[in-house]
């Protein structure tokens, strides 16, 4: 029942994108013809998708073409991730230091503070060499290092 | 290229418009177009998820100890495995290619 939902929704979306960017043309008319008649009309951005658009306007292409924002909101994510990571490892050592203090030196707590500090420490530090992970992996396979970091999605006539 | 509809043997790719200046089929003029439109662009979306994993798999290792390790590693093998298994892929069709002779893509 579920996939049939699903599939429903995505078959209506199908349509309705056939329908606004590839009407069937009209007896005699010409493409250019075509395209004034617009069926569906304008469909602006919403609030604060268009401001993330507004940040990466031009893109390198002309003042007026509009940019897709989500890479700068994949990067604030980013950003607010590395920042909760901070705070959970900065958390995670207090309770390390405090069930240390508060033990009495048996072997179990031991072993417990040292897996929590080791495993913080090996996190954070994945989380903050992510961006060199993902550099060195995109200059290995597409010899490139910013094709991950500075995604360019193209057209069908790159 | 005018669309006219009362002619016979109709050709969709004229009538069908992709933009103010282009019908369909002045831009996808072969199957193979769509599939690279497809191809080149999932890489940088794979990439992007590639980035999104790497650091929730810190995540796991900050937040899950022993237990997110597993799991972590788990997360990392298997993004690093799809995309080099994505990034080969190419590769391993050519190799069948030839091996049996077929002509696989470009026939």
């Amino acid at each position: 029942m579920k996939i049939l939902g699903h599939s429903l929704f995505v078959l209506t979306f199908i349509a309705l994108g056939f329908y606004g960017f590839a009407r069937p043309a009209l007896a005699g008319a010409g493409v250019g013809v075509l395209a004034n008649q617009s069926v569906f009309g304008q469909v602006d951005a919403p609030p604060g998708v268009a401001e993330f658009n507004a940040q990466i306007r031009g893109g390198g292409v002309g003042p007026d073409v509009e940019g897709i924002g989500i890479i700068i909101f994949a990067s604030n994510l980013i950003r607010i991730a590395t920042i909760i990571a901070g705070l959970i490892v900065f958390f995670n050592f207090i309770k390390a230091g405090y069930s240390y203090i508060a033990s009495d030196g048996s072997t179990k707590v031991n072993e417990e503070v040292k897996n929590t500090l080791t495993y913080s420490i090996l996190g954070l530090v994945i989380i903050v060499a992510s961006y060199t992970i993902i550099a060195i992996i995109s200059l290995l396979l597409f010899g490139k290092a910013d094709f991950i970091l500075n995604p360019i999605i193209t057209g069908p006539t790159p | 290229m005018a669309c006219d509809i009362s002619q016979r043997n109709l050709n969709l790719g004229d009538c069908y418009a992709l933009n103010s200046n282009q019908a369909v089929k002045d831009v996808y003029s072969t199957p193979a177009v769509l599939v690279n439109l497809i191809v080149r662009n999932i890489f940088v979306i794979a990439g992007i998820l590639l980035f999104f994993l790497i650091i929730y798999a810190g995540f796991l290792f900050i937040t899950g100890n022993v237990k997110g390790k597993e799991k972590a590693k788990e997360v990392l093998e298997a993004a690093l495995i799809g995309f080099l298994v994505m990034f080969g892929a190419f590769w391993i069709l050519q190799i069948i290619k030839v091996v049996t002779g077929t002509d696989i893509w470009t026939g």
